[in-house]
């Protein structure tokens, strides 16, 4: 059957074929297949087979389409704001799929979308648990994600390109802590166990780092391997200025560990690779007790993304067993780490 | 004797079993993880079906929990409680409260039970 989503694209098809041609500096595009990637809870990626007519590089091609699905979240960023994400990401040498083409004429699909190119390999997290050979040498593996992760560190505000980003906050971690107690209010959600874990977090801020890029969902699931390593960091939707250590604690959180607690680099290698990597491009040592604290944080924030995402099917805006599955059987689990990590033994005094 | 009729936690207990042991072999690939999405969900509402009303239920077990707490608070509903210990935690009243620590950590320990 086919889905809404397909007809779309499908009754659209010229004016996209169009689109490619002139974007491309074609003669002509024809668009032979559309298959839906996975992946997209709030976004839609589409992998498009064409074949391009003339212009500089002739031949078949495989693209990625990238467009809003029909229930987006509030934080996440448009079409045209990840495009120019992306394109800042790959200047500063990060493994990217190329991005290729933004179109924010409504006339062609009646939202906006990019093309990139498509990266090879796989993001799928289960596979990269059970098949111990996909993604090369695991260690090495850790360490090219820890050097990905600085080059993304390595922008840094102010930029004309990303002036979106409006100025980063003081106080990240604290802004973080107001705006989960807000979401939590929003949601009329009432979990104890999570106000607990915030409060530690407004009592514990570490020192900060200056303001860089943060990817804020750097996470395994979210980057392609293949058989021989790394191929692309993905999913750019959520980026903002902030400390580079909240990504480096979300990476490592125990709740992204797919079932493999004692790799701590996000379930596939050693937090010791992974720091190896990301500190031979910093030039500098990650503070463990920082990272410990967004780790905490990471718990909180995706324990409150899980109920704002089972909250979506609650209120109608999408029917979505996952999603109503979601907030209800992660946060319990988040709770119980969250608790973990600051019991009372834990508390600084004041 | 049961009177012969299957209520629903019993009727959910014998679906769930159904696509355990008969669907889910015949699956792969999406249907297979969309079929163990609806076994969750029937794991789910069979315990609080098999839970409703009484008071070892999910709100029981809360307010049980936090019954120690009930003289600061307004009413004896688990809400009512809850919100009142919500604004002291916000407040900085319960900073490192040992004896909320470990209430909230037997409330959370009956949640992840009740996810099976």
């Amino acid at each position: 059957m086919i889905s809404p989503a397909e007809n779309a694209l499908a009754v659209r098809k010229e004016a996209l074929e169009a689109f490619l041609a002139a974007a491309a500096g074609a003669d002509a595009v024809d668009l032979d297949d559309v298959v839906p990637l996975t992946g997209g809870a709030i976004q839609e990626n589409w992998r498009l087979d064409v074949r391009v007519h003339g212009g500089p590089q002739p031949g078949q091609r495989q693209l990625v389409l990238r467009t809003d699905a029909s229930s987006g979240v509030a934080v996440s960023r448009s079409r045209v704001e990840e495009f120019a994400l992306l394109q800042a990401a790959r200047d500063a040498g990060v493994k990217v799929p190329e991005p290729l083409w933004l179109c924010e004429d409504s006339a062609v699909l009646g939202k906006s979308f990019y093309i990139m190119a498509c990266a090879e390999g796989t993001a799928t997290p289960h596979r990269l648990m059970k098949e111990p050979g996909l993604g090369g040498d695991r260690e090495r593996l850790a360490a090219d994600l820890g050097r990905e992760l600085a080059k993304i560190h390595s922008i840094a505000p102010p930029r004309r390109d990303l002036a979106f980003l409006g100025e980063p906050a003081a106080q990240p971690a604290l802004a973080a802590v107001a705006r989960y107690r807000d979401y939590l209010d929003s949601l009329g959600a009432l979990s104890l166990a999570l106000e607990w874990g915030l409060r530690w977090c407004e009592r514990h801020v570490p020192s900060g780092t200056a303001a860089v890029l943060v990817h804020q969902d750097f996470r395994t699931g979210n980057y392609m391997v293949d058989s021989q390593g790394l191929t692309a960091v993905l999913d750019w939707e959520f980026c903002d200025w902030g400390d580079r250590l909240s990504d480096i604690g979300w990476f490592c959180a125990k709740c992204w560990r797919y079932g493999h607690p004692e790799l701590e680099a996000g379930g596939i290698g050693s937090r010791r690779a992974f720091y190896s990597g990301y500190e031979e491009i910093w030039g500098q040592a990650i503070d463990p007790e920082a990272v410990a604290y967004w780790e905490v944080m990471a718990h909180l924030r995706w324990a409150v993304i899980a109920l704002q995402q089972g909250e979506r099917t609650l209120s109608g805006d999408q029917a979505s067993l996952e999603l109503a599955l979601t907030g209800r059987i992660h946060p319990p689990r988040l709770e119980r780490e969250i608790l973990s990590c600051t019991a009372p033994a834990f508390w600084r005094a004041v | 004797m049961n009177g012969g009729e299957a209520d629903g936690a019993h009727l959910l207990s014998l679906a769930r079993r159904e696509i355990e042991e008969q669907v889910l072999p015949l699956l792969s690939g999406d249907a297979r993880y969309r079929a163990r999405l609806v076994l969750n969900a029937l794991t789910l509402a069979e315990a609080e079906l098999r839970h409703d009303g009484r008071p070892d239920g999910e709100a029981g077990r809360r307010l049980s929990e936090l019954s120690t707490f009930e003289a600061k608070a307004e009413g004896s509903e688990p809400k009512g409680i809850e919100r009142q210990i919500q604004s002291e935690i916000r407040q900085g009243l319960r900073d490192g409260d040992a004896a909320l620590h470990d209430a909230l950590l037997a409330i959370t320990k009956g949640r992840l039970k009740a996810l099976g």
